[in-house]
């Protein structure tokens, strides 16, 4: 089965740009903020990057990642974050039509997805959105792992 | 580009130079337990707009004056975890200040009006949450009250 048409798993993860994202460990809420998507998409939803863990190997994914430069791209680590929270979430009145999440595989990585808020959502909704996915949802930091440099 | 002399001696003062200094001399006022300003030196703001610079700026003065007032009237024994400031991509300046049982954060907007707050506790707290609006350049009533409710419970 592709993994466009698997359920979603239980598990998301963020990607942590830097250790210093990470605050007694509590992620702080600037990792979860909604930018425009790249491309305009016709349901006008802002995106939070995420990869979904249908395996483990999803996890690497995001460890592993670069940038241009050659560095790690996420040097803070990785958010394991409850799907079963961001219901809930998505069950609170400010915050019901506009969340969402889905799957949008990217090139070299299907388990790529988003969470998903509507743009017209005021800017206090969006920053307590934001926070509330960093205190309730976020289950676990995975730090970075030692790996080698590029050649 | 054409910059005028007082465009450009306000431009030095909030974006050259020492941030420490000009920004947060107040980094040494205040006791190392209630200093909650002591991870901001390394905060970049060169990609701040101006007047939202000032704002910030001017409320976290509003705040360390709070501080000093609660701390003046009776020594604080609390251990108050430092503010983390970050600026977002889309330019807003995000301020946390994060508890074990709560978390606060401030949010102030290019768009000065849209600036808001917001409380969210654990089930120590019965999992509430708490968001408004407010105005950053008059913001000691909020500060009081927030600090007054970190103080109790921290």
């Amino acid at each position: 089965m592709p993994f466009s048409d698997m359920p979603f798993p239980d598990v998301l993860l963020r990607g942590i740009s830097n250790e210093s994202d990470i605050f007694d460990g509590q992620v702080l809420a600037q990792v979860f903020q909604f930018n425009p998507p790249k491309e305009p998409r016709e349901d006008n939803h802002n995106e939070c990057s995420i990869n979904w863990k249908d395996e483990d190997c999803a996890i690497d994914l995001i460890l592993h990642e670069r940038k241009v430069s050659g560095q790690i791209k996420y040097s803070g680590g990785v958010a394991i974050l409850s799907k079963e929270e961001i219901d809930k979430l998505r069950t609170r009145r400010f915050a019901s039509v506009r969340l969402d999440y889905e799957r949008r595989a990217i090139e070299g990585n299907d388990f790529h997805g988003n969470i998903l808020l509507h743009k017209d959502t005021t800017e206090a909704v969006r920053r307590l959105i934001s926070g509330v996915i960093a205190y309730d949802c976020v289950m676990e930091v995975i730090p970075p792992r030692q790996i080698a440099p590029q050649p | 580009m054409i910059v005028n002399t007082a465009s450009r001696e306000c431009i030095n003062k909030y974006y050259s130079g020492n941030y420490r200094s000009i920004h947060l001399p107040y980094i040494q006022e205040l006791p190392s337990n209630i200093n909650i300003f002591k991870d901001l030196e390394n905060v970049n703001t060169h990609s701040v707009p101006l007047k939202l610079n000032e704002q910030v700026v001017s409320f976290l003065d509003s705040f360390k004056e709070i501080l000093i007032s609660y701390n003046n009237s009776r020594q604080l024994s609390n251990n108050l975890p430092p503010l983390a400031v970050n600026i977002l991509e889309d330019g807003a300046t995000l301020i946390e200040w994060i508890f074990p049982d709560f978390r606060i954060g401030f949010s102030l907007e290019n768009k000065v009006s849209a600036s808001s707050w917001y409380l969210i506790t654990n089930n120590k707290f019965k999992e509430s949450l708490r968001s408004e609006l407010f105005d950053p350049s008059e913001p000691q009533e909020l500060l009081s009250s927030i600090v007054a409710f970190a103080l109790q419970n921290s």
